[in-house]
């Protein structure tokens, strides 16, 4: 082996002899460095261009303190020795298409050390081979391709580290078996075009972070992480593709400019049982996108509680959350949290709530055993019929449908501890079952509908105690019971539409203030 | 290379093959199977993580 030194200072090819000394600083003329030498740039190389005119192989490079240029064009270069194979340093400059292979296929263990070079100096490597095990040093890089170029099999040892590295291209992992672990976090931080990230069924034991101002970053198959591992939207576009991401948690709560894209069937399956599962609190500047963006709390987790802090948000960038296990304890939080569908479907412990929270889908109680929240929901749907199963569930606090345009169909009785009121929209109670409420009113001068879910047969509206006096309120196919006193007097713009029961249309408020009114008169049909 | 997509149980994924990978359509659908019973036996029973010493 022997050791070659770059010591042009203008401009020179790698393949000339006129470049290269046996010794830093030394005289030039000792031969090219070839696949049984090492390659050394440093102080002493002068701050020139070194171009690649050819696509060399050597056993290391070095490049501590070279303050030049390595032009790579279209030429690779190859790496062919174990232990520090590459360093790299922050004073130099590369261009071309910069690509470092790393081709020893030992089970002897290598390590890269690029440094914390920018995103334009960064460098890719591909690593076709070998078994041993691979630390990525603090640092950055371009691409890390652990394919062997053409086919999915290539790297096949153990990528480890605790140190976090900065990726500004694509990560490609290979079918032969490798293995990651460790805290350090894989950082995608690419600023421009579309980075992609392929996983092929290996499992990257890390924390995932997206922080690239005008970055997109895009699943090519699905990519799970870490059972407890947190992955982190900053910057730019996630986009999921279509493919399932699971992870510990994720998080994504800041103002900048940001895009979580699911594509066609993309979600995150959430695997943390006893932590923030997903945050968006801050969710400015967040826009969501996909056919049916979904997260997923899946672990059947017996103790703790599990948090989803869902940010506020528009109908249209609102998020889907099904719990499918666990007998824990689930708590949504923060105020105007905005929820797609909500299903507990297979979830069997409590159900807690802090702050007002938005629906714009559906609301499945699933299993539900306790719901020991009494803040508001707010069904705000604005089109389509959404559906709402209570599983004999009662809402604990008030509950409100306000969507112009909006219907809901409950498929079994409502059951609502506090007042139910009809803002906007249709609600459309079951048919041939008693919802129970604390109260029922209206609210605005948009008229609303109370409709069963079965066009001619009654839905049962029961409340024990009171009086409900509704406004702006088509009736229909409505038995009103209980023991309160429900008014829908016409002079309020009320409308009896027929099939109604327990309901007085006919009166007027003639006087009374605070929560004692007093009417002219009312009957019962 | 070749990659197919696939969805099971609400699982999506995608396999990635050699050109050249020689595999029957029932082994590639067995293959499809078994990534997705992976998964599916990874996210309930999720194994403990397990850091490396810190290195720099």
């Amino acid at each position: 082996m022997a050791a070659r030194f770059w010591v042009t200072g203008g401009t020179g090819n790698w393949n000339s002899t006129t470049n290269w000394s046996a010794t830093t600083g030394g005289a030039s003329g000792a031969s090219v460095p070839g696949s049984a030498d090492t390659a050394t740039f440093d102080a002493s190389s002068g701050s020139g261009t070194a171009t690649l005119d050819i696509s060399p192989t050597v056993q290391t490079l070095t490049m501590t303190g070279f303050t030049g240029t390595l032009a790579f064009g279209t030429n690779t270069l190859s790496l062919n020795s174990t232990g520090t194979i590459f360093t790299g340093a922050t004073t130099m400059t590369v261009t071309g298409t910069p690509l470092i292979i790393c081709t020893n296929s030992s089970a002897t263990a290598r390590t890269i050390t690029p440094g914390a070079v920018t995103e334009a100096n960064s460098i890719s490597f591909r690593i076709t081979g070998g078994t041993g095990t691979l630390g990525l040093t603090a640092g950055s890089y371009r691409d890390l391709d652990f394919t062997d170029g053409t086919n999915p099999t290539g790297y096949g040892g153990a990528l480890t580290g605790s140190t976090s590295i900065s990726i500004y291209g694509n990560l490609k992992a290979s079918t032969s078996g490798m293995t990651t672990s460790g805290s350090g976090v894989f950082t995608f931080a690419a600023t421009s075009g579309i980075k992609t990230i392929t996983t092929a069924a290996v499992v990257f034991d890390k924390p995932f972070t997206f922080n690239g101002v005008g970055g997109t970053f895009q699943l090519q198959d699905a990519l799970t992480s870490g059972a407890t591992r947190t992955a982190t939207l900053t910057n730019g576009i996630l986009d999921l593709n279509g493919y399932t991401f699971t992870c510990g948690s994720l998080s994504s709560n800041n103002s900048n400019v940001r895009t979580l894209a699911f594509g066609a069937t993309g979600k995150f399956v959430l695997l943390n049982n006893t932590a923030t599962l997903f945050s968006t609190q801050t969710a400015t500047n967040l826009t969501v996108t996909g056919t049916a963006p979904l997260i997923q709390a899946t672990t059947a987790a017996t103790t703790g509680t599990r948090t989803i802090i869902m940010g506020a948000a528009g109908e249209s960038n609102a998020i889907s959350l099904d719990v499918t296990a666990g007998s824990d304890t689930i708590l949504l939080q923060t105020t105007s949290g905005a929820y797609k569908n909500v299903n507990l479907t297979g979830f069997t412990g409590t159900y807690t709530q802090t702050g007002t929270i938005f629906i714009y889908g559906n609301w499945n109680w699933g299993g539900v055993t306790t719901n020991s929240s009494t803040t508001t929901v707010t069904f705000a749907a604005t089109s389509g019929t959404k559906t709402i199963t209570s599983n004999s569930v009662a809402f604990g606090g008030n509950v409100t449908f306000n969507g112009i345009g909006g219907t809901w169909t409950c498929q079994d009785a409502l059951l609502v501890a506090s007042t139910l009121t009809l803002t906007n929209g249709t609600l459309k109670l079951a048919a041939g079952t008693t919802s129970t409420v604390g109260a029922f009113a209206t609210s605005g001068t948009n008229q609303k509908f109370l409709q069963s879910s079965t066009d001619g047969t009654q839905a049962t509206i029961s409340d024990a105690s009171g009086t409900n006096s509704v406004s702006y309120l088509t009736i229909k196919d409505s038995n009103a019971t209980g023991g309160a006193i429900f008014q829908a007097f016409t002079s309020n713009q009320n409308v009896n539409a027929g099939n109604n029961a327990g309901w007085a249309f006919q009166g007027t408020v003639i006087g009374g203030s605070g929560n004692s009114p007093t009417f002219g008169f009312g009957f019962r049909i | 290379m070749v990659k197919i997509d696939f969805t099971i149980e609400g699982f999506s994924d995608a396999l990635w093959l050699a050109d050249n990978h020689g595999l029957t359509d029932a082994e590639i659908e067995a293959m499809k199977q078994a990534r997705y019973e992976k998964w599916h036996e990874y996210i309930t029973n999720p194994p403990l993580v397990v850091d490396a010493p810190v290195e720099e």
